[in-house]
């Protein structure tokens, strides 16, 4: 305490000032670029090429409906919408069922479709993508929504069922031999006990695949070329593309590819967090 | 029920039961053989033949590789990814580390702060890339704007535009990105550490430095080491960013493997997917060799030091 | 109601074998205890009768039917789990009810039928509770009552009172044996500890590496136990066994002798004395053993008195609160020849004087 009051030009008190100073500068860094982005987006291209720092005042909120309506926003945000959620329901399912299996069962080859399913997760996609992109057009999967949603449910299954078993695995064996003295099928106990016991990591896993499908690039777009099948990183690409100098059209745009993004996270953030950080923790 | 029936029921294994295993673990093994173990098959394969629409593929033994060995845009692009994968993660867990100690000495606005470090990543390439456009922009960007305002604006310049500068722009960008999230990691781990030895450390009458030094930096090695791992096989990856932003330009300057693979598989007019495919495999080699590389490498220290 | 029949029933992981050759069987509306140190089989015996292990050798039959090839849910045996199992995300009714419903499909059935278990077992209060709001003792009764809704043919328990405190336990063993009392219902216990094996069972099998070691009612174990094992895993403390020799109608302990007729002259074996039978004396020459005091523990009601007598350990006495005994005097034991055992110095089998040799 006595040392708090003479820390004006104290070590300590310096110590603090860099601290403080390095924080400001990373925030700045950091956060900065949302900032800008979110105020040119309220902004049409005449005022930004007047002043591209200047405040966002009259608010153009009219610029969200032109961009939606005048491009094909709409018909982008839908196909992402669909896809996203109809391989994050899939994943849930198919990923759960497997996780439930490597963490209840023993069985032959077990260790070997573990190693097999997860040694994926560093594989370059490149060594995948030549490949799939064949067996895609032979398929009759090509330019097919349903075609990128299976490949979506194969990219990110290893993560979905790693997060899944770790947390199946720490269910405690009994509940399952109670469930089954009980009289229940392994079936039902899949989706009585199971599911509903392990709700926390299945809506972390849900919000993880939604967020990082959503921003999905390479395989859309190596597998997508119809402009009404488009996801929305494809649709902000090629809205660049039409809009080429239109900048503060292409920032709307960008708000319109974000906000739901931030919404997630505004509403999940812890969960967003733990599922973005399940295979990094130690 | 006959003798032999008697005993084959006899066999089946009431608490892992063949028959729930298989229905259970069947969806996810088709899609993985269909999604992902099928095509990396079929890439191998590729890699020995010329794949070129509408003609049967045409097996051209080792030409590819032998090709690729004098291919100089690959061993650019080789040299590129290599760069970035060796410079990011040293630079995102550094900073990330020191900006885990802030939070964890307990600054205000913590929380707030930790929301903004951490939001980058959530953002799909293609809105970073061009916000990053933007910001590297010769004449209105931010960063030269910035540079100009405080009298530096001799050092302003086409960031994206330059061979000099356009990768290590780019690999600004993935800093940008991926910090944050590493903070977070780092700070859970610190957070995780037992209270007891920083408190037998304080008793030690260790000062603030010497505790970071000798006690909380060795306990959390495991996780700054998983995190460099893991940003190396995300660097080793890159696509996206330099898709949207370069597309490898200038003078290649830029390119990547992923690009490069991209290109020559999908834009130009080869029509070959043989060629590319060898790209990949021996990507995959070198990528394979790299992860053990370090797995390995990180291993031997730990048991030199413990 | 059932009648439960091991034979010769087995269980091997590999080349491990954790169970082997256990026969018993238990009788309709009995119940059994099985009792043994952990990692004796007692629990793998009781899983692979509920069916959560496979049987790999030998046969399980409840009033008759083989049970070795039919799944856990059609065998109609409920469980109480040593750590509960409750289902965390279920209210105490939506438990209690979960069994039943996959039986009977009518609800209202159901939900007479968790109504009156949990009246009966003091739970109505609770039943709108999630598992995480309920004390230990509360879920122990959750449990309890899980198995009762289901009136099943057979109860088995694994430890159910291992997770209580020690007041707990006690109450909650009166009102077990109040329960087996009025279902009448054939149950397996399985536990480790002795004093609720004594308290509860109508027979007690000891278990001691994968093996029975003695099958009978908790006063025949206690007094004639068929082996060194089981004279020295009941009792607190255990019986003394001292190795001794038998001499002309009387066998030799090293510092005494008690008068023993029919055994050959010269044979080693071992003499067991539970602590309760020894009584001091002042004759050296009735003395079964004599030795030193090391050690006196009190125990208010009761005192144990360590006497070293040369063998590698103590005897020990359990003598009243004002026993006269000093520490480093010398202390002659004596006990009544009808109360001493005796069993094989090599195998540890008990012996009865008289009989083959």
């Amino acid at each position: 305490m006595a040392a708090q009051t003479r820390t004006r030009f104290s070590p300590a008190g310096l110590r603090m000032a860099a601290l403080m100073l390095f924080i400001a500068l990373y925030t700045a860094y950091s956060a900065g670029p949302f900032v800008w982005v979110a105020s040119m987006s309220l902004r049409t291209t005449s005022e930004i090429a007047a002043n591209p720092y200047a405040l966002p005042w009259p608010l153009h909120f009219d610029k969200f409906a032109s961009a939606w309506l005048d491009s094909n926003y709409d018909t982008y945000f839908f196909n992402s919408v669909v896809i996203v959620l109809s391989a994050v329901a899939l994943l849930t399912v198919i990923g759960g069922m497997a996780a439930h299996c490597f963490a209840r069962y023993t069985f032959r080859f077990k260790g070997l479709l573990y190693f097999l399913i997860f040694s994926t997760i560093i594989f370059p996609p490149q060594v995948t993508v030549i490949g799939l992109f064949q067996i895609m057009v032979e398929y009759g999967l090509y330019n097919n929504r349903l075609g990128l949603v299976l490949v979506y449910v194969s990219i990110q299954l290893p993560v979905t069922i790693y997060i899944l078993e770790a947390f199946f695995a720490r269910i405690p064996k009994d509940l399952f031999e109670a469930a089954r003295m009980d009289g229940y099928s392994e079936w039902a106990i899949f989706w009585k006990i199971s599911l509903p016991v392990a709700l926390p990591a299945i809506s972390t896993t849900v919000i993880l695949n939604t967020i990082l499908l959503w921003n999905e690039f390479l395989y859309a777009v190596v597998l997508i070329t119809e402009d009404d099948k488009r996801t929305l990183p494809l649709g902000v690409l090629r809205f660049l593309g039409d809009q080429l100098e239109d900048v503060g059209m292409i920032a709307t745009g960008l708000m319109i590819a974000i906000v739901p993004v931030v919404l997630i996270y505004v509403f999940f953030s812890e969960r967003l967090i733990q599922g973005m950080t399940a295979g990094a923790v130690k | 029920m006959s003798k032999t029936a008697a005993s084959a029921l006899k066999e089946r294994d009431h608490a892992n039961p063949v028959g729930a295993i298989t229905t259970f673990i069947l969806p996810a093994l088709l899609v993985y053989a269909a999604f992902t173990a099928l095509p990396v098959l079929r890439t191998f394969y590729n890699s020995t033949h010329l794949i070129v629409p509408n003609k049967p593929s045409e097996w051209v033994g080792f030409t590819h590789y032998t090709a690729l060995w004098s291919d100089q845009i690959f061993w650019k692009a080789v040299w590129n990814t290599l760069t970035w994968a060796a410079v990011a993660p040293v630079l995102e867990v550094v900073i990330a580390t020191l900006l885990a100690l802030c939070l964890y000495a307990k600054v205000p606005f913590s929380r707030v702060l930790r929301v903004a470090w951490f939001t980058p990543v959530l953002m799909s390439y293609v809105v970073v890339g061009i916000l990053w456009m933007w910001i590297y922009n010769y004449e209105w960007g931010a960063l030269n704007t910035m540079l100009r305002a405080i009298g530096l604006g001799a050092l302003a310049q086409p960031w994206l535009g330059h061979p000099d500068t356009a990768l290590a722009s780019l690999i600004a960008v993935t800093t940008w990105m991926w910090t944050g999230f590493n903070m977070v990691v780092i700070l859970a781990a610190m957070s995780s550490l037992p209270s007891e030895v920083l408190e037998a450390a304080e008793l030690d009458n260790c000062g603030w430095f010497a505790k970071l030094w000798y006690v909380i930096l060795p306990l959390i090695r495991p996780t700054l080491l998983n995190l460099v791992v893991l940003s190396f096989i995300g660097k080793m990856k890159v696509f996206d960013l330099v898709w949207v932003t370069t597309q490898g330009n200038p003078l290649w300057s830029t390119e990547t493997v992923s690009t490069y693979v991209y290109k020559r598989a999908f834009q130009w007019s080869t029509f070959d997917l043989g060629y590319p495919s060898t790209i990949a495999v021996i990507w995959f080699v070198i990528v394979l060799a790299g992860v053990l590389g370090l797995t390995f490498l990180f291993r031997q220290k730990d048991r030199l030091e413990y | 109601m059932a009648i439960v029949k091991l034979d010769q029933l087995g269980k091997t992981y590999g080349k491990v074998v954790a169970v082997s050759d256990v026969n018993m069987t238990i009788g309709d509306g009995e119940f059994m205890v099985l009792l043994g140190p952990s990692g004796c089989g007692k629990s793998t015996t009781l899983r692979m009768i509920a069916g959560l292990e496979n049987i790999t050798e030998g046969e399980l039959s409840i009033d008759g039917q083989r049970m070795n090839a039919v799944p856990a849910k059609n065998r109609d045996i409920a469980m109480v789990f040593q750590s509960y199992a409750l289902y965390p995300h279920m209210s105490v009714r939506d438990n209690l009810g979960f069994g039943l419903k996959r039986r009977q499909t009518d609800k209202a059935v159901v939900r007479k039928r968790v109504d009156e278990v949990a009246a009966s077992i003091g739970l109505t209060e609770y039943l709108d509770r999630k598992p995480h709001a309920l004390s230990g003792g509360q879920r122990q009764r959750v449990a309890l009552g899980r198995a009762i809704v289901r009136d099943p043919k057979v109860f088995l328990f694994d430890e159910p009172l291992s997770n209580l405190d020690a007041a707990l336990r006690v109450s909650t063993r009166a009102e077990l044996v109040r329960l087996h009392r009025e279902l009448k219902a054939t149950m397996i216990y399985v536990t480790h500890d002795q004093v609720e094996a004594m308290t509860m069972g109508d027979r007690v099998c000891i278990m001691n590496n994968g093996k029975v070691a003695q099958i009978g009612s908790p006063m025949e174990v206690y007094l004639n136990p068929a082996s060194t094992f089981v004279a020295s895993f009941l009792g607190n403390p255990p019986m003394n066994l001292v190795p001794a020799t038998t001499g002309e109608g009387v066998v030799e302990s090293g510092s005494g002798r008690i008068a023993q007729n029919g055994f050959q002259p010269g044979r080693k074996l071992v003499l067991g004395l539970r602590p309760e039978d020894l009584c001091p004396t002042d004759k050296v020459e009735d003395a079964v053993v004599s030795g030193r005091v090391t050690s006196l523990e009190s125990l208010g009601a009761e005192t144990l008195v360590h006497i070293d007598t040369g063998g590698t350990k103590p005897v020990i006495l359990r003598g009243g609160r004002n026993i006269p005994a000093q520490l480093d005097q010398t202390l002659h034991l004596t006990c009544d020849p009808a109360m001493a055992r005796y069993f094989d110095a090599e195998t540890g089998v008990a012996i009865i004087p008289g009989e083959q040799q």
